[in-house]
């Protein structure tokens, strides 16, 4: 363990966004208005599948009011977007492949004309066989939706001989798994203004997670420079994923440069439901296998995603899914095999945990039904296949050393043994039962080996006297204000009031990759590490030079340079403001960049992480007997993710994403039928209320690394999410004997296992 | 009242009266177009309020039917002496919009979460065709609505609660089931309301169940057969049996008809079985 463990003093401090957001007075760019502007609404398909045999859109041009109606005729450039590959067309022209594609987009004076005007667009249809389910899609037979057929991806990994392991185990488990598809369900829908400039200019005001790949996608659109783009994507109101592939910007984009006017487009909520983006739902069969002794010996596992209509992320995520099927145990034997299916469902992308969700719940649910059999102590099962300290990754790969997977395991070990003692001593309803569950996992921040992955900031003495720290990351609720302000203030010296932080702006930000994959923290931390000294030395020689006090004598801190005095007592000398004057009558620059890349596996893995992040969860749950009804009444986790940067976001990343799982598990599904929604809004499709949150949680932080780690402090932002499904599970079946496979929980099935296994019968059980 | 009825008669078509408009937002959303022309009953003093009123020799609680579900929750008459209406308000939506929302509205949403606690409380209902005020038991209401007079629905005007019976052992209870604990709408509800004699013999008894699409019911072959029974194991399973029987719900997405026979059938089962006579 590292001794001079790094402890931020200001760690504990409110967030800089805290005060607006709680009070609602922060402006969203969703709110945002600007003079002559009009209001855009988009024509999205009546059907799953189908040709589209015509568009009229005489009717809706001539509505009075109306400024212009847009179909694929009207797009400069490339009719496609996708972070990967551009399949997904901005406006279709001849087909439709899912009920959120776009035909056509309106820009009216009102919203009212807008909505009206998409009524009068005429579109012709001949509907196409629909394939609602991957397997479907897969049949030799079934319509091509791609140019290459209707597998997206396939992705595997094989290491050993998984056939010769299950003969040599002695009980092999073998069980599908099958996960829905979830919404992000952001506060916030999508949306944004987007303003033409002089010259043919556009500045863009969406959220988005990288506002420099916006502005290469529609610059790719739009067939300009991306000079002429400017991507404001800063603060959203959530995101967690949902909002890093494009989502209306095209739109409004060419409705602007059409109409020479400001649009205004913002989704609403069912507008959101249908067109945005989803978790994958996925099928994954396990079979696992381990000897007499607990020490898994085979493990063999196909998984089956919905992609959905278009590409986005799909790839990543299902090399995400291949390379976590291990998760942190070590196996000997291992076969993965995962395809991404296109269907006419919604399109599935990029979300909160990346895959890593899906397929933890199945690994651990394994592990669990494995206990059973072995009638070994699950929490034991897992101690004896944990990977070590200088163990290589799941893809075979060499990995950043830690001891992450064992601490959390401990930590949840001791916590479950309190939580036991305690539901021991107490007296329940007759019709309630308890139960309690545990479940691991580690998750890999970054994009992995082979991807791009740049980061990067910049840090100056701005003209006013402000320090200023840019970065090309955007606040999406996830804390990253608190997060920079931590680090800079502490890493420089300077308190707050010093700090200009300039994020989610094109024009005044350096790239610095894409605010995704729990990388925010981890690398503003490395961004600050590297430019620190140098900008440090730039600003002390200057306040040198113009004190005529030895550089060796000064110091950044609070207000501006002081002198270090014998008694180690210190006085300021000049502020930042009269420095920024000095410097800037001087012309020296205080300029400091840096760009670097995340750390990644030296070794040459496809995807291979190198810095993982360590959960644990411990679940307990009521049952209602006589409904079914499962209740979480504790959801407490234990994290290894190295040094907490801002307490509250760090806790409120773990608790909020144990929410957000939470809702994954018992409630939340985004139900297509036939490639329709049927949860076509919040009424329908559900998120936990407050009700259905445990009054407290408690989130345990493991803040050691392994002795000598450089790496410092990884993000959080996905890894409360990841291992919660599989403890409520193992809490289900602790209450009851029964093992749930199939999420969201249903009431249904939970109701039919207690009658069977336990209630007291009035009558015969209704089958 | 008369006032709106005309203005209604003088609108022949997209028509309708509006009270809290909750429903109607949630219907809009859902995709049902807002009807052009809304004749807002909001203002009509006489249709808000709960007081204590004496009908044909009896004591009866009479409730206004623009009066809010807030103040269903909190009015202390209510949750003196018909609580079940209290809890069943408290169970609708969220705060605000009990605040908007009635009880008439609730009412004529016809699968609204109070029906079941007022037809447990053998509510009545009172109802104004354009002419006259007719009153009538709200299970029959329900069963048979009026006829709508000149092509429009007669305006739902108050409820009335009549005063509940009185025993020594009595038991009454309001339950709703749905996918989340609050702001959801219901999978199924229960409500009774039960009344034990001297011979520990059951000798009142309202059983309400709904929930979903289905329209709330009471389950009147079951109160038949409990009435004038002690409650014993055997008595327990048959009217368990007699339950799923005669509850006839539909499926839906979420759940089956099964799911939804077997919780009802639960929920008052146990509810009697904590009322089962001491073995000899």
């Amino acid at each position: 363990m590292q001794r001079d463990q790094l402890v931020y003093k200001n760690r504990n401090r409110v967030r800089p966004d805290g005060k607006a957001k709680v009070t609602g007075s922060l402006k969203y760019l969703t709110d945002l208005s600007f003079p002559n502007m009009l209001y855009g609404k988009i024509l999205r398909s009546a059907y799953p599948h189908a040709k589209i045999l015509s568009i009229n859109i005489n009717d809706a041009e001539k509505l009075p009011g109306v400024k212009a109606v847009i179909t694929h005729k009207d797009i400069p450039g490339l009719n496609g977007f996708g972070i990967i590959s551009p399949d997904q067309p901005v406006l279709c022209e001849d087909r439709v492949r899912y009920v959120g594609d776009a035909i056509a987009a309106v820009a009216a004076e009102t919203i009212e004309i807008a909505e009206k005007a998409l009524q009068l667009i005429k579109v012709e249809y001949e509907q196409l066989p629909i394939l609602d389910d991957p397997e479907i899609a897969l049949e030799p037979h079934a319509p091509q939706l791609h140019e290459n057929g209707n597998l997206l991806h396939q992705a595997g990994y094989q290491k050993g001989d998984v056939d010769e392991g299950f003969v040599r185990s002695l009980v092999v488990i073998e069980e599908t798994y099958q996960v829905p598809r979830q919404m992000h369900t952001y506060m916030e829908t999508e949306g944004g203004v987007i303003v033409p400039e002089a010259n043919g200019a556009l500045s863009v005001y969406v959220g988005t997670q990288h506002g420099y790949k916006d502005r290469f996608q529609l610059s790719r659109i739009l067939g300009k420079p991306e000079e002429d783009i400017r991507i404001i994507s800063s603060p959203m109101g959530g995101s967690f994923g949902g909002k890093d592939e494009l989502n209306i910007q095209p739109y409004g984009a060419i409705l602007a440069l059409k109409t020479a006017c400001p649009v205004k487009i913002h989704q609403t909520r069912k507008e959101s439901v249908i067109s945005g983006l989803k978790r994958h739902p996925m099928r994954i069969t396990m079979k696992t296998g381990v000897d007499k002794d607990g020490k898994i010996l085979a493990h063999k596992v196909d998984i089956l995603a919905d992609t959905g209509a278009y590409s986005t992320l799909g790839p990543a995520i299902l090399d995400f899914a291949v390379e976590h099927a291990t998760g942190p145990y070590m196996v000997p034997n291992v076969k993965t095999e995962g395809l991404s299916v296109f269907t006419n469902n919604g399109v599935a992308g990029e979300f909160r945990g990346f895959g890593g969700n899906q397929i933890t719940f199945a690994l651990e649910g394994q592990i669990d039904r494995l206990a059973e059999k072995l009638n070994i102590d699950s929490i034991e099962l897992r101690r004896r296949n944990i990977r070590k300290v200088d163990d290589v990754g799941p893809l075979g790969h060499r990995i950043a050393p830690t001891n992450g997977a064992s601490d959390v395991l401990e930590a949840i070990s001791n916590h479950m043994k309190i939580k036991r003692n305690e539901l021991n001593n107490l007296n329940l309803d007759k019709f309630k039962v308890r139960g309690i569950g545990t479940a691991i996992t580690m998750h890999g921040g970054g994009l992995g080996q082979g991807r791009l992955d740049p980061a990067g900031g910049r840090l100056s003495l701005n003209k006013d006297g402000k320090i200023e720290i840019a970065f090309g990351f955007e606040e999406a609720g996830q804390g990253i204000l608190g997060v920079i302000e931590t680090i800079v203030t502490e890493e420089l010296g300077c308190s707050t009031d010093d700090l200009s932080i300039i994020i989610g702006d094109t024009a005044l930000v350096p790239s610095s990759g894409s605010t995704t994959a729990s990388r925010g923290t981890s690398m503003v931390w490395h961004a600050v590490k590297r430019m620190k000294d140098v900008f440090e030395r730039k600003l002390l020689d200057q306040a040198s030079k113009h004190t005529g006090i030895s550089v060796n004598e000064l110091q950044l801190s609070s207000g501006g340079v002081s002198k270090l005095a014998n008694d180690k007592s210190f006085s300021l000398v000049m502020s930042y403001l009269e420095l920024a004057e000095h410097m800037n009558k001087s012309k020296q620059s205080s300029i400091v960049t840096t760009n670097f890349d995340f750390p990644t596996t030296p070794d040459d893995v496809d995807g291979g992480h190198f810095l993982y992040t360590f959960g644990s969860v411990l679940a307990q749950v009521e049952i209602d007997l006589l409904t079914g009804k499962v209740k979480v009444i504790d959801l407490d986790q234990s994290i290894s993710a190295g040094p907490i940067v801002s307490m509250k976001g760090y806790t409120g990343q773990i608790e909020g994403g144990g929410v957000m799982a939470l809702g994954y598990t018992l409630m939340e599904e985004a139900l297509m039928v036939e490639g329709k929604y049927i949860t076509e809004n919040l009424d329908a499709y559900l998120i936990p209320s407050i009700s259905d949150v445990p009054f407290a949680m408690m989130t345990e932080a493991i803040e050691s690394l392994h002795d000598g780690d450089p790496y410092g402090p990884r993000g959080v932002g996905e890894i409360g999410t990841v291992a919660v499904a599989p403890a409520i599970a193992k809490a289900i079946h602790d209450a009851i004997g029964y093992w749930v496979s199939r999420l969201p929980v249903s009431s249904e099935e939970i109701l039919q296992a207690a009658s069977h296994r336990r209630m007291k019968q009035w009558a015969k059980v209704e089958q | 009242m008369k006032e709106a009825w005309e203005i209604m008669n003088s609108i022949s078509s997209d028509v309708s009266y509006i009270s809290g408009g909750t429903l109607m937002q949630l219907q809009r959303e859902q995709g049902t177009p807002l009807p052009e022309n809304l004749i807002s009953l909001e203002k009509i003093e006489s249709l808000r309020g709960i007081k204590k009123v004496v009908s044909n020799g009896k004591t009866m609680l009479e409730i206004g039917a623009l009066t809010t579900l807030a103040d269903c929750c909190s009015d202390p008459l209510i949750n003196q002496e018909w609580d079940l209406l209290s809890i069943s308000a408290k169970s609708v939506a969220s705060p605000a919009v009990r605040n908007r929302g009635t009880l008439g509205g609730n009412v004529s949403y016809r699968i609204g979460d109070t029906i079941p606690s007022l037809l447990a409380l053998d509510a009545e209902i009172t109802w104004f065709d354009g002419t006259e005020t007719y009153k009538e038991p709200l299970y029959d209401y329900l069963k048979n609505p009026p006829a709508p007079a000149f092509g429009n629905t007669p305006v739902i005007t108050s409820f009335l609660l009549p005063e509940t019976p009185v025993s020594t052992k009595l038991m009454s209870f309001y339950q709703k089931v749905g996918r989340r604990e609050s702001f959801i709408p219901s999978l199924v509800t229960a409500s009774a309301y039960c009344c034990w004699n001297s011979y520990n013999e059951i000798d009142y008894i309202r059983l309400a169940v709904g929930g979903g699409a289905n329209a709330p019911i009471r389950l009147k072959r079951c109160e038949r057969f409990l009435k004038g029974k002690v409650i014993t194991e055997e008595i327990l399973a048959l009217v368990y049996e007699e339950i799923i029987d005669e509850f006839k719900p539909d499926s839906d997405m979420f759940v089956s008809a099964s799911y939804r026979k077997t919780v009802v059938a639960n929920l008052i089962v146990s509810k009697l079985e904590d009322n089962l006579a001491e073995s000899p």
